[in-house]
């Protein structure tokens, strides 16, 4: 397990240096610079900028040297932790996206563990109970949740929680707290308005997962070694959870690697209707306007993400099953 | 004979008892048992009033095909019937225990309520067929076994660790302690059987139900569970009631036996005497269907259900074709030829340093010849490499070493280093028949698509021609032509099967690879197939290559039988001769190991131990392979050879 492990890292680093090169060289790819767009807007807006203030700017962002020396004071800033500095914006890239990562991660765990929770002991239920009362009606709901558009059952979720309890409509916190320093009561803002769009984004994904846990246990339930066990004596509860379950959950522990990036990026045009302040908008923004470092940053950390998740799911399957963990090297 | 006949309902025999028996002597009693399915279409009555009697310390053997009930009434016993299963009549009681339990009726137990819970594991336990999937994957030998003693004598998992070891080594575990952290792939299938008998074994219990437990397993493996099954059942004075379709099983291990057919009783009594007079016509016919290593070769075997064979049509295609059968039955040259065929695989570890190990000889030095319109026999155990030798014939493998040349008639060509166009018609002359006829059938492609697909692919014949030639086909291999509709799943075993040789004869071959085509399948149906490959062997004069675990299958089908052990051929002689002059020790042990439907053939268990003898290292002085693990044929002449070492 420990070579593995390591072997597993040092893979990670080497991906996560590979990306780094990719994405720096494709945000340099379209002609000119950050500099070069912002001059046009100026002359387009008839200001005349003198050629030295040009060079000044130039020499000061660091745009005149060459493209690896860049890169390597960008991925040099990154190794100790400072992500650059925004042109548009005129403050550094943690400032910037800093509140917006955190929000972005805190929905999107949110909407991880709501799918988790709501979909193993639906799926539990549905493939115990199959072909009964509660097994249908769970299954028509669950068509339901796939069948109906996010950005639909995010408006309707918005009229209902205003209606109701008085949220107010879109974003994540009351708007009286959104320059507001970090404090219990902007916490429990927060938590007031998360459960909406982690309802809608996480419905989807329950759906999916209630189906796909129910077809699994379903085929580890008339395996022979179930037999085995009944014949043992087990009794039911706790050989369903020993054993089946236990068979099931490799799937979805392969699927982490998937599920981060997917869930970061995945919620865009929710968050745009629901106007989350999360990453979607502003990479798009920053992708536009050259702003190299901001895009960069934000696209190495969906790289991390990607990477990290798989790992996760790699060392867990690995903890788990024990046909991966002892014969892996046999099977190669 | 007709399903009318072992229809007839029969009252339930009087229970089988011994001279003397005491009235106590009895342990379990089924008396009146009648289960039914609920099924979409109604209910079906698998088990029909059947009745029997296990006495202590006895074994009871339930014998029947597929779908006979024997199972169903094992699962009612251990009280697992399915969800779907009711007994709709009758009673089962288990007698007081050796502990002390009082009796208790099984039938009448709630399912899953805690009476039952107590029941299963501890006084009655199973032993189910397949080890490879009874076992759970994920937990650890010691977790599973350990489970009956954490369930039912409430040790702590800590103190069951410990009696686990002790338990394996009761079941001959080589080594009890490390087993007990390792998880069921890294056995092998005898290995995991025995993992599961020490499962079966830990909870002590009265009544010990052997479903099958040997089916899955090669003819060797199979003769030492048995032999540990018998001898665990005098030590521990266990009863066993062992549910099997095999005779040759039932001789060996059991006092008592029960014939069942669609869910009654056929026949009942003492095993001695009913299988040196057996009754009732099914019993005969089961005992005809049976492969036999003694007696007169190439005794047709009898089927219960005969195939009828319909070839004339093939011929009219096969003349429309251009090769007429006589003329292919005439020539008998050589048309498979291997000649010093090695097939070496590396042995990896794993990290940057790959390739430390060195190579793993799957298949050594081997050669051999096939003459046209003849068929050889490839006898081994699992992993002796014969599977390897079949690949490398098809081309799918290439050889590490040495040249496969096949001889259609136009001169030799080697296999390895045919060209495109060559290799297409060769593939056309050698078709293939696999072990499992249920996964080598595309569950999602109907029968007139399986069989025409061949055609399809090699660009025979125009569409309505190729519909036409399935139904040839079919009719071939004894099946309805009117099933052509039909997917694979509807199909019984056997009918698979014959659907896998219908395909395989499709392109009208010259050479048919068949590798176990029996062995996944019931004693009384694997008659049929062999009978039916006889048969298509004589009619359209196919040159086989015929590859089975067991010594008595081959016996029947091939006229000359090579055996192969650990990747090297060790002995190769006429049929009848290998199986009475057997010189080599691993083909004498081979030949121990089947077990013989006669009560008084029986395998002394301690006989068997010793004669186990896959280990190239352990065989005596001739036989010895050199230093460099050379041998040499020696002809003991009229086409007897064994393999020896470069030293004698």
């Amino acid at each position: 397990m420990g070579p593995y492990l390591i072997r597993r890292l040092g893979l990670m680093l080497l991906t996560l240096a590979v990306t780094s090169v990719l994405v720096f060289v494709i945000i340099q790819l379209p002609p000119g610079d950050y500099l070069t767009t912002y001059i046009a807007e100026l002359r387009a807006q008839g200001e005349m900028v003198p050629q030295e203030r040009i060079d000044y700017m130039r020499e000061e962002y660091g745009l005149d040297k060459p493209l690896v020396e860049q890169y390597l004071v960008w991925v040099g800033g990154l190794l100790q932790g400072d992500l650059g500095y925004s042109f548009e914006h005129s403050v550094p890239v943690s400032t910037l996206i800093g509140d917006v990562f955190i929000l972005t991660l805190v929905v999107n765990f949110a909407t991880v563990l709501f799918v988790y929770l709501v979909a193993f002991p639906i799926g539990l239920y549905t493939a115990t109970h199959r072909y009964s009362v509660g097994d249908y009606s769970l299954t028509f709901i669950g068509f339901l949740g796939l069948a109906t558009p996010n950005f639909l059952l995010a408006l309707i979720l918005l009229y209902l929680a205003n209606r109701w309890f008085g949220t107010s409509i879109g974003g994540l916190m009351d708007p009286a707290y959104l320059e507001a320093p970090w404090s219990v009561a902007k916490a429990l803002s927060v938590l007031e308005h998360l459960w909406v769009p982690v309802v809608v984004i996480g419905t989807a994904g329950t759906a999916a997962m209630i189906r796909r846990l129910r077809a699994n246990l379903l085929d580890e339930l008339n395996r022979p070694y179930v037999t085995t066990a009944r014949a043992k004596g087990v009794p039911p509860t706790r050989l369903l959870v020993k054993y089946p379950l236990r068979m099931a959950l490799n799937p979805f522990v392969a699927d982490i690697g998937n599920l981060l990036p997917q869930l970061v990026s995945g919620s865009v045009i929710v968050s745009a209707i629901m106007s989350l302040p999360t990453t979607g908008p502003l990479l798009l923004r920053s992708l536009e306007t050259q702003d190299y470092y901001v895009a960069g940053a934000m696209l190495m950390f969906l790289a991390l993400l990607t990477v990290v998740g798989q790992f996760v799911s790699d060392v867990l399957l690995a903890v788990l099953d024990p046909r991966i963990r002892l014969g892996g090297g046999l099977a190669k | 004979m007709t399903p009318a006949d072992t229809a007839r309902p029969r009252p339930a025999p009087a229970p089988p008892a011994g001279p003397g028996a005491a009235p106590d002597d009895a342990l379990l009693r089924v008396r009146d048992l009648t289960i039914d399915f609920r099924l979409a279409t109604g209910s079906l009555r698998a088990v029909d009033g059947v009745g029997f009697t296990l006495r202590r310390g006895g074994c009871l053997a339930l014998v029947g095909e597929s779908g006979s009930g024997k199972s169903t009434i094992a699962q009612c016993i251990q009280g697992i019937l399915p969800h779907t299963a009711t007994v709709a009549g009758g009673t089962v009681t288990l007698a007081a225990g050796r502990r002390g339990e009082p009796p208790v009726e099984i039938t009448a137990l709630k399912r899953d309520g805690k009476a039952m819970l107590d029941l299963r594991g501890d006084r009655v336990a199973t032993i189910f067929q397949e080890p490879m999937t009874a076992l759970s994957p994920l937990h650890t030998i010691g977790d599973q076994v350990g489970e009956v003693l954490c369930l039912h004598k409430g040790l702590s998992r800590r103190q069951a660790d410990a009696a686990v070891a002790d338990i394996l080594a009761q079941a001959r575990f080589p080594e009890p302690r490390r087993a007990v952290t390792m998880y069921p792939f890294e056995l092998s299938g005898g290995l995991r059987q025995r993992a599961m008998i020490a499962m079966a074994l830990a909870g002590e219990p009265d009544v010990l139900i052997a479903d099958e437990p040997t089916t899955a397993l090669d003819v060797t493996t199979q003769a030492e569970i048995l032999a540990l099954l018998d001898t665990l059942r005098r030590e521990l004075s266990m009863s066993v009631l062992l549910i099997t379709h095999d005779l040759g099983v039932v001789a060996h291990m059991a006092e008592h036996m029960v014939v069942l057919h669609r869910g009654r009783v056929l026949e009942a009594g003492p095993v001695d005497p009913l299988f040196q007079a057996p009754g009732h016509p099914y019993l005969k016919a089961l005992m005809g269907a049976v492969p036999r290593l003694r007696g007169e070769t190439r005794t047709r075997l009898t089927p219960l259900r005969e195939i009828v064979v319909n070839t004339e049509r093939l011929y009219a295609a096969k003349r429309r074709r251009g090769t007429a059968p006589a003329e292919a039955q005439a020539d008998d040259h050589i048309m498979l030829r291997l000649a010093d065929v090695e097939k070496r695989y590396p042995l990896r570890h794993g990290g940057l340093f790959r390739r430390q190990g060195g190579d793993v000889h799957a298949v050594r030095g081997v050669n051999l010849e096939l003459r046209a319109g003849t068929c050889l026999g490839l006898v081994g155990e699992s992993g002796c490499g014969k599977t390897t030798l079949m690949r490398l014939v098809t081309g799918v493998l290439r050889p590490s070493a040495g040249r496969v040349l096949f001889d259609a008639g136009d001169g030799p060509a080697d296999v390895t280093a045919m060209d495109r166009r060559r290799l297409t018609r060769y593939r056309r002359e050698a078709q293939y028949i696999f072990q499992d006829p249920f996964s080598s059938l595309n569950p999602r492609m109907t029968v007139r698509e399986i069989l025409t697909e061949p055609l399809l692919i090699h660009d025979v014949g125009a569409p309505r021609e190729r519909v036409d030639m399935a139904a040839e086909l079919l009719r071939l291999v004894g099946l309805d032509a009117r099933m052509m509709g039909r997917y694979p799943h509807s199909f019984s075993g056997g009918q698979r099967q014959r659907l896998c040789i219908a395909r395989a004869l499709a392109l009208n071959p010259r050479l048919l690879l068949c590798d176990e085509p029996v062995s996944a399948l019931d004693v009384s149906v694997q008659a049929q197939i062999l009978n039916l490959l006889a048969d298509l062997r004589g009619a359209l004069g196919l040159t086989m290559l015929f590859v089975s675990h067991n010594l008595a299958v081959v016996r029947h089908v091939a006229d000359t039988i090579v055996v192969m052990c650990a990747g090297r051929l060790v002995e190769a002689a006429p049929a009848e001769r290998l199986v009475t002059e057997a010189r080599h020790p691993y083909t004498q042990a081979l030949l121990s190991a089947v077990p013989e439907p006669d009560p008084h053939l029986r395998v002394r268990p301690e006989d068997l131990g010793a004669t186990r003898a896959s280990d190239p290292d352990a065989w005596p002085a001739p036989y010895r392979p050199g230093p460099d693990g050379a041998t040499r044929w020696d002809d003991l002449g009229g086409g007897h050879l064994v393999a020896v070492g470069d030293s004698a």
